[in-house]
């Protein structure tokens, strides 16, 4: 054992602490350093279970090193409970698909911001695929959540992707980050629909907007059901850029902030 | 109101109470002796990593108390430091690592986090060569182990 190294003065929750705001790839860069951060590194299952790539300073060759490191006999390849691999949109990175299947005891997955190589469809097939080929068996992957939005979907079939995830998943119920939208608010007769922001120019020529009345609780239902949804993609994260509300419909259904009555804009404009 | 916090190699530090209530471990001792004059003992921290931490605490005395965040979620976990405490962390590896454990033992989280930042990024985008070199690491691999870990590492491999 490198009596040498500083680390051996350190406890493993702060050994955890350190190596948590690291990449896999540079984790296991310092694996590689002598056989006492091995030890140190290969003791310590939390380290492996959370996997992190970072789309930058990285060599695709180096990904898939990396991802061959991980292995049955090493037991590395069962300890990875969640992979995040946001923002490495090229067509050279190994999809989701790949750590969904080398993974077995994934259950979160995070590739967001990929705009190039997200296809739904592509991906709801090729597990189809998969599923009648039985290179995955129904209900045999641990994947409860996969966060999967990038600011430039627009369409995509949310419904056949969430299905196909479902039958290969053991619990049943994958949570997505995103969902269709449900289209515009209709108000029934009855209710009164809210008043749009009243802008009033002062003579300094400031604008000051004031928000509509708060909607009220029951606005969400008024929705009447044979009401088509509009089917745009909606983040479930999605929030007023002035005020933070919650938005649980498209910036093209709903164009206002029904908290603030700020303008939306298109997501790709909110995520810059 | 002052307090007076002793190191282990047995030196006094008069501080102000606020000071040294960023240690959450001496504001409880505070707490739970009451009204006291009597100096604290800090048997795990050395008078030279007292002195740094007190001037990290002093800096940051009118800082909000952190709240544990709500998630753990590693896409919000940043290495970005603050640019007095990338300076104030400017010091050789054995007095990082050992304001580290001072910050642990005092529960001092902001300066925990700066810490194990500081390693992260002395870490990160590095070779195992230059990891190596950062932190003065012997490489003890055998040739053999040498030349798997090589194999491990090789672009295209047929298997």
């Amino acid at each position: 054992i490198n009596q040498l190294s500083v680390f051996t003065k350190l406890p493993s929750e702060l050994i955890l602490d350190i190596f948590s705001y690291l990449d896999i790839v540079t984790i296991f860069r310092f694996l590689d350093t002598c056989r006492y951060h091995r030890y140190l590194l290969l003791n310590l299952p939390e380290i492996w279970q959370r996997v992190r790539f970072i789309p930058f300073r990285t060599l695709i060759s180096e990904i898939y090193a990396v991802l061959r490191r991980f292995r049955k006999e090493n037991r590395l390849v069962d300890f990875v409970r969640e992979i995040y691999m946001d923002s490495t949109d090229s067509q050279h990175f190994p999809s989701p698909l790949v750590m969904l299947i080398k993974f077995p005891n994934l259950h979160t997955l995070s590739s967001r911001y990929r705009r190039n190589q997200t296809s739904l469809t592509t991906d709801t097939h090729t597990l189809k695929d998969l599923l009648r080929n039985g290179d995955i068996l129904p209900h045999s992957l641990k994947l409860r959540k996969w966060d999967i939005f990038h600011p430039y979907m627009t369409k995509e079939d949310v419904v056949g992707f969430k299905s196909i995830l479902d039958a290969i998943s053991t619990v049943g119920g994958v949570v997505l980050d995103i969902k269709m939208c449900p289209g515009p608010i209709i108000y029934e007769p009855t209710s009164t629909p809210p008043p749009p922001p009243t802008t009033t120019t002062t003579t300094t020529t400031t604008t000051i907007t004031t928000p509509p009345p708060q909607d009220p609780p029951t606005s969400p239902q008024t929705t009447q059901p044979t009401q088509p949804a509009c089917t745009n993609i909606v983040w479930t994260l999605e929030k007023c850029r002035v005020c933070d509300a919650s938005q649980d419909r498209c910036y093209r259904c709903v164009g206002q902030c029904r908290s603030c009555g700020a303008v939306r804009a298109p997501p790709f404009i909110n995520h810059q | 109101m002052t307090v007076i916090l002793v190191s282990s190699d047995n030196q006094d530090f008069k501080v102000d109470k606020e000071v040294a209530e960023r240690s959450i471990l001496i504001k409880n001792m505070l707490e739970d002796v009451g009204e006291s004059d009597s100096p604290i003992p800090l048997p795990n921290v050395t008078s030279a990593v007292l002195t740094k931490v007190i001037e990290y605490c002093e800096h940051h005395r009118n800082d909000p108390v952190q709240v544990p965040e709500e998630t753990d979620d590693p896409r919000k976990r940043s290495n970005d430091i603050e640019e007095w405490d990338m300076k104030f962390m400017q010091v050789d590896q054995e007095m990082l690592f050992e304001i580290i454990l001072a910050a642990n033992y005092l529960d001092i989280k902001p300066l925990l986090d700066v810490g194990c930042k500081t390693v992260a990024n002395i870490i990160k985008g590095k070779t195992p060569e230059e990891i190596r070199k950062a932190f003065n690491i012997v490489n003890d691999f055998t040739p053999e182990e040498e030349a798997q870990i090589k194999k491990e590492n090789e672009w295209a491999e047929d298997r």
